[in-house]
């Protein structure tokens, strides 16, 4: 599945101005690939997810898959949202049915899906739990499992691991890997974490804000599978230390002091 | 065990106080009625089909009314609640109607209605309506927009995010709101049939009144209160048994 963003502009309209939260965005994603975006917070990461998912409409440009221009929100476009979203009243075993559900899958379909989906996740045996008994790393590979579990051709992920502790974030990040090499999807990754970026990805697009919008793409030729020692490798750390410049340069350029770490925003 | 003796060392109490002051406070009978009498007016009472006539008749009146208010309340609140259309359509009426105390507009249901069951019903539908559709609006106002969001990224339609996202989301702020409205529902019953009635609990106040007989009046007021606290008892059991994902949840620890 192909996807290719040109020209993408987003105007956001309240009652007093009007905000221009992203500009001429230009993004293709061929089928299978695992690309990310990395870029500060409120650069428009999330808005770009949501118009891709049909969440939220755009101001111009165009959005293609397979040469079709997006319309609505469809089955074939999932995203996970970094609070996870389950529905609390569901179970993970419902949770995990509810697109199928809503498809018109029938029951017996319907629980060999979710069967397969709760094995691949590794959460056998927590079936009827609610979401709120679950940990944090459970909620989210429930997350993913509901998202896989319609079988989309594209997954959008926004920040799915930001929250979770370095030590499951890097299994979570690992079972991510797997799930994709297993199910051959196409993944849309969206992190704040550049090393997070550059152990998942094929390409790792920088975004940067006011307007947001996409100035790099770096390409990450590194061996698959990967594991985590390849964070140790040297050609791992010059990209991280490329793209970290990118970002600061970015900042010189609007004249704020790049001494304080990871900029939280490129204000202007 | 100890933990139930605990729970009723309150009402054990009261019942002492009651009986002493009774019995030793030189009170007539006419104003406090001591405890035996009451339970013997109240034997009196079921013995006679009295007291189960007149619950009969006024559970009939509330639940009737609480159900085709709460009915049309919930069902409307959710309408309102979800579409902006309709809120900004229905938000002076409602909030103007229901601002007015709902009593206040007996004297009018019984012109409108006269004294059978129908007024008494229908007052009982109308509060019970404006009771339910405030929480509900409310509820659904509230349910996070993720929700919605990931229901519709999954390909729902309005109508399926409607019954599979915005209901069970919204259930607990609604169940809350119904809770309310039981209550609610059972004092403009009792205020209802004490203006206007020939049967019925609030009937039975006030001929007791009339009679001077407090023992009738203070059994029935007892009844009043198990109706009550089992018509509560019910939509809590109801409440559990709808929203099991809440079981287990909870603040305290
Ligand atoms: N409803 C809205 N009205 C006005 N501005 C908005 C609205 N929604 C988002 N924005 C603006 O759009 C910009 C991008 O928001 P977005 O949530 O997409 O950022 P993000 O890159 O996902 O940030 P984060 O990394 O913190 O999640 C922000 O500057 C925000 O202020
Ligand atoms: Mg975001």
């Amino acid at each position: 599945m192909n996807l290719e963003i040109e020209d993408l502009r987003k105007v956001i309209d309240n009652r007093k101005h009007s905000t221009v939260v992203l500009d001429e965005v230009q993004l293709r994603i061929g089928s299978g690939e695992l690309v990310s975006i990395v870029g500060p917070s409120g650069c428009g990461k999330t808005t770009l997810l949501e118009i891709i998912a049909g969440l939220q409409s755009k101001t111009e440009g165009s959005i293609l898959i397979d040469q079709v221009p997006i319309e609505k929100s469809s089955a074939n476009r999932a995203i996970v949202f970094q609070q996870y979203a389950l529905f609390p009243w569901l179970t993970v075993q419902k949770n995990i049915q509810y697109g199928p559900r809503i498809r018109g899958v029938n029951a017996p379909e319907r629980n060999r899906i979710s069967r397969e989906y709760i094995e691949m996740v590794g959460l056998a045996g927590f079936e009827s739990h609610y979401p709120h008994e679950l940990s944090g790393g459970m909620q989210q590979r429930v997350a993913l499992a509901r998202a896989l579990a319609n079988d989309p051709d594209i997954l959008l992920l926004d920040e799915p691991f930001a929250a979770l502790d370095a030590q499951t974030k890097e299994n979570c990040q690992q079972e991510l890997l797997y799930l994709w090499e297993k199910t051959g999807i196409t993944i849309l990754f969206v992190t704040h974490d550049i090393g997070e970026a550059l152990f998942l990805s094929d390409r790792v697009f920088l975004m940067t804000a006011n307007p947001g919008t996409i100035t790099e793409c770096i390409d990450v030729d590194m061996a698959r599978p990967r594991r985590h020692s390849v964070r140790l490798d040297p050609g791992f750390r010059m990209k991280e230390a490329q793209i970290r410049s990118f970002l600061y340069n970015g900042v010189r350029e609007l004249g704020v002091d790049q001494s304080g770490g990871f900029p939280v925003r490129l204000a202007r | 065990m100890k933990q139930a003796a605990y729970k009723i060392a309150l009402p054990l109490l009261f019942l002492a106080l009651w009986y002493s002051i009774s019995r030793f406070g030189h009170i007539s009978p006419l104003i406090l009625p001591d405890p035996e009498s009451t339970v013997r007016a109240l034997i009196s009472l079921i013995q006679s089909g009295d007291l189960a006539l007149n619950t009969y008749v006024s559970l009939k009146r509330s639940m009737g009314g609480f159900l085709l208010g709460s009915f049309l309340g919930v069902a409307s609140g959710i309408l309102i609640g979800w579409s902006h259309f309709w809120e900004d359509f229905f938000d002076l009426a409602i909030n103007f109607v229901r601002a007015i105390p709902k009593t206040a507009l007996a004297p009018l249901f019984i012109v409108w209605f006269g004294l059978g069951d129908s007024a008494k019903i229908l007052l009982i539908a109308f509060s019970s309506y404006f009771f339910t559709v405030i929480p509900t609006i409310e509820g659904v106002k509230n349910v996070d927009s993720l929700y919605v969001k990931t229901a519709r990224s999954m390909g729902a339609n309005e109508f399926q995010i409607m019954t599979s996202v915005i209901m069970p989301a919204a259930m607990p702020a609604i169940f809350a709101g119904l809770r309310l409205t039981v209550t609610t529902a059972l004092i403009v019953l009792v205020m209802v049939e004490i203006v206007a009635g020939n049967d019925g609990l609030g009937y039975l106040l006030q001929e007791a009144r009339g009679n001077l007989d407090m023992a009738i009046m203070f059994a029935t007021l007892f009844a009043l209160g198990v109706l009550g606290y089992c018509l509560d008892a019910a939509m809590q059991y109801l409440g559990k048994k709808l929203m099991p994902w809440r079981k287990g949840k909870t603040l305290s620890m």
